[in-house]
């Protein structure tokens, strides 16, 4: 009797390097989203708009901001601000994706950016060869990937986070794997000098409001990597 | 309190939309086209400053700790190998091998 061998199926609409490039980061993350799963069960706000809002946030730092700020009161003209500025990173990612989105049908460029995030924005950027088709079908698994990996960390804080260990240290993965994402900018002077400026910037400005430490360390490194680059 | 959930929701949208689908690509200027090799390394700087000072106020800049070990092997490792995991898997068991250590 001879065995029949099925072809295994094939999904074609899934990018595997997407899936092995993107799960490292996942976990990196995925004490955060614990974290914010955590913030969100005692929230005023509620399970339901916590969660609803987790995935048109897709990204933790600004979700956390606002429900910090909406904590402590603060009104719909001050949170629609500080989330700009703490966001405002978007568009110069945005702007730097731009070439790639340029010529993809109108339907992702509108639905494409919601998954834009640091970590999908890091792992584009390092695939330039990837266009048309190929760079949808990428960026498209990078963020479903991404995507419902980080509501699960949500629920899994939800649930399980009252019970997790203390001494497990998880608020360290998240900027581990920002490290991770910056050491190969650092092979280039470039990279060096926006890098160096914009850590010392980020941290002479860390007194100010959430998010505008960030962004000013980012503007003076994005200026020290071009005056850089000038001189080389 | 749930319509400024919402509305930083959407604000959050149009900063990823507006150079992506609003205004296209060839108008933007020469010195914003320069800038943007350099976004990546300047905005991933200030964040890890901005995760360390979140997570241990502004102290944890000056004052060397656990996490400032276990950073720089995270960095360490991510020089030698260009996998993600790696360094964030060394940060991990620089954490857990301090909380062994006696205080």
């Amino acid at each position: 009797m001879s065995a029949t061998v099925l072809p295994r199926p094939r999904l074609s609409w899934i990018d595997r390097d997407a899936v092995r490039e993107i799960l490292p980061m996942l976990v990196g993350i995925a004490p955060f989203g614990i974290l914010i799963g955590l913030t969100i069960g005692t929230h005023p706000v509620g399970v339901a708009a916590g969660l609803g809002s987790a995935a048109l946030y897709y990204g933790g730092t600004g979700h956390l901001a606002v429900l910090q700020m909406v904590t402590v009161g603060a009104g719909p003209p001050a949170v629609l601000v500080g989330i700009a500025v703490i966001n405002a990173r978007l568009l110069l990612y945005g702007a730097a994706l731009a070439p790639r989105f340029a010529d993809q049908p109108r339907w992702f460029r509108w639905l494409g950016p919601l998954t834009l995030i640091d970590q999908t924005y890091a792992l584009a950027t390092a695939r330039p060869e990837l266009g048309g088709a190929a760079f949808r079908r990428y960026w498209l698994t990078l963020g479903w990937t991404m995507g419902v990996g980080w509501i699960v960390g949500h629920v899994v804080g939800l649930v399980a986070g009252p019970v997790l260990p203390a001494w497990l240290p998880l608020g360290i993965a998240a900027p581990a794997i920002l490290v991770g994402l910056l050491v190969p900018h650092l092979r280039r002077r470039t990279g060096l000098a926006a890098a160096v400026v914009g850590g010392i910037v980020a941290a002479a400005a860390s007194p100010l409001p959430p998010g505008v430490g960030t962004l000013l360390g980012a503007v003076a490194g994005i200026a020290a990597g071009m005056l850089a680059g000038r001189r080389s | 309190m749930i319509a400024a959930l919402f509305g930083g929701a959407l604000i959050t949208y149009l900063l990823r939309v507006l150079f992506l689908a609003v205004v296209p690509s060839e108008r933007l200027p020469r010195w914003v086209r320069d800038a943007l090799p350099h976004v990546g390394p300047a905005a991933l700087a200030a964040l890890i400053v901005g995760a360390l000072v979140h997570q241990g106020g502004l102290s944890a800049l000056v004052v060397p700790t656990a996490t400032h070990v276990a950073l720089l092997a995270a960095g360490l490792v991510a020089w030698r190998f260009r996998s993600l995991a790696a360094p964030m898997a060394a940060a991990l068991l620089v954490m857990l091998a301090a909380g062994l250590l006696p205080a």
